[in-house]
């Protein structure tokens, strides 16, 4: 289970998230959805502890993060948002770092490399960006982890690869693996997710499960995707 | 910790293996010429001789300041390979040398690493600042020890096939008291990288240190502030050319402390600091 209570995290510029609470069951895959500089990923950032945040209770299974990060980070899978990964070594090398960091074998991430069509062997500046984009999806992945935090899971990945990337999200939630996944736009995550979260400007301004949103959408006559959109602006929304 | 410190090490020595083994192989092998050159009768009658003629004829033996900028505290010695090799290389030109190999290499895991994202990954592994620092710490001082041993071994290996000498275990005392200079200015930019994240303050703090004590021993004969600097704080001044003297337990306990005390600087602001992602 994955909590956040009360999380306040500001940059010098007076810009960050302010008193956020999310919380994610064992088994459930949350959306945390919102344009540009909403505060997606400094939300996210913080719950790994790389930003220091000024208020806030974070957990992880009842383990917090910034006090006892080892224990956190054995049992999280974290995808940044803008994967930069050394370009002079192979997706294989990488995962031999990991496995061994993590202390587990490399087979569940050499599977995951043949499901995702994966050349392990090349350097990363020789890949694509879909295939960075996979290189770091299998770093996040490979240790089987309860928690999974994936800022913008989706970027650079093509449809297909989007799929497989979902149904390996949608097994590990059957798993009981709390998932909380960002995006800018619901149509992308719907198939999914079971709750969402929509930030804006720093701040958390919805929180519901999936159907409830859906029936929201159905009682305002429009579909999710403007009903999304009506949370910021109205003017931007289109039949 | 050793299976971490093995892992991680091993990380950052194939993510920066072309940084290391340029710096590790390219000056050792230019520094080869110095042996060479005081090897070959002719090559030492035209190059090394006549400069020393020029330049004296010019006045520049006579001018202290001009002396001391280029580290060299005796100007009749430097004019034999043990005295260059001991009294101008180690003196200024290695510690230049691994100042900036080592700022550039711990730039690359650390302040900079940061800055282009790629820390991020390290940064989601299950490690605690603590230990990715002292490893970082590690790699620092081990490379700016190893790497200018492996420049002296190629100059000594060199010696072995010319008309040319040098005590090998005078020579590994002078190595030691200068890659720790080198190392003190790497310290000092790798714990403001550490401190703030940002690799162009890293470069600033430790090339500025640098500039400040190279200075300070340029000028120490002409104001008592440079020279007190020079005597007391200067990691140039520390090295009091051990090829002749034998290794100085002042000169070593001060470049050591300025490391260490650098290290704690650097430790104290990355512990518990947000990442400059």
């Amino acid at each position: 289970m994955i909590s956040i209570k009360n999380l306040t995290m500001l940059y010098q510029n007076g810009k960050g998230v302010k008193n956020i609470s999310i919380s994610i069951q064992d088994g459930e895959t949350k959306a945390l959805l919102g344009p540009n500089g909403s505060g997606k990923t400094t939300t996210m950032r913080s719950f790994m502890g790389f930003l220091k945040c000024s208020d806030g209770t974070l957990s992880v299974n009842e383990i917090d993060p910034i006090s006892n990060p080892i224990e956190a980070k054995k049992i999280i899978g974290f995808l940044p948002g803008d994967s930069r990964l050394p370009g002079n070594l192979s997706s294989e090398t990488l995962f031999k770092f990991a496995a061994n960091a993590r202390n587990v074998k490399l087979d569940y991430a050499l599977e995951l490399a043949t499901n995702f069509d994966l050349d392990i062997k090349q350097t990363l500046k020789k890949l694509s960006k879909g295939n960075k984009q996979k290189t770091a999806i299998i770093l996040s992945l490979l240790h089987k982890p309860k928690a999974l935090i994936l800022d913008e899971p989706t970027s650079g990945l093509d449809p297909f690869h989007q799929r497989t990337l979902f149904q390996i999200l949608n097994d590990f939630a059957n798993n009981g693996t709390s998932i909380l996944l960002s995006s800018h736009i619901i149509s992308e995550v719907e198939k999914t997710v079971d709750s969402l979260a929509v930030m804006k400007e720093g701040e958390k301004i919805y929180d519901e499960s999936l159907e409830a949103f859906k029936k929201m959408a159905e009682q305002n006559n429009t579909s999710a995707e403007n009903q999304f959109f009506d949370f910021f602006d109205k003017e931007k929304s289109f039949d | 910790m050793i299976k971490f410190l093995a892992t991680y090490g091993w990380y950052i020595i194939i993510s920066s293996q072309r940084w290391i083994s340029t710096w590790t192989l390219a000056p050792g092998v230019y520094l080869m010429i110095i042996p060479l050159a005081f090897g070959n009768s002719n090559l030492k009658e035209n190059l090394i001789d006549g400069q020393k003629n020029a330049l004296e004829t010019s006045g520049f033996s006579d001018n202290s300041v001009v002396l001391n900028a280029f580290g060299i505290s005796n100007w009749d010695s430097i004019w034999s390979l043990e005295g260059l090799v001991s009294g101008y290389l180690m003196n200024l030109f290695m510690p230049l040398l691994i100042a900036v190999c080592i700022i550039g290499l711990m730039n690359k895991i650390g302040a900079k690493s940061e800055e282009d994202g790629t820390f991020e990954f390290v940064a989601s592994l299950p490690f605690t600042r603590t230990m990715i620092f002292s490893a970082q710490a590690i790699i620092l001082i081990g490379l700016g020890m190893l790497i200018p041993f492996v420049w002296v071994n190629l100059i000594f290996i060199m010696t072995l096939f010319v008309d040319a000498s040098l005590n090998y275990s005078s020579l590994v005392q002078s190595v030691i008291q200068s890659a720790l200079g080198g190392v003190s200015f790497a310290a000092f930019g790798f714990a403001i990288g550490a401190y703030t994240g940002k690799s162009s303050l890293s470069w600033a703090a430790g090339v500025g240190l640098l500039a400040m004590e190279w200075l300070s021993g340029m000028l120490a004969q002409t104001n008592e502030i440079f020279e007190f600097v020079k005597e007391w704080i200067s990691s140039f001044g520390a090295y009091n050319n051990p090829y002749v003297n034998g290794l100085d337990f002042a000169d070593l306990s001060l470049v050591i402390f300025k490391i260490l005390l650098f290290l704690i600087i650097g430790f104290w602001g990355y512990r518990d600091r947000s990442l400059n992602l």
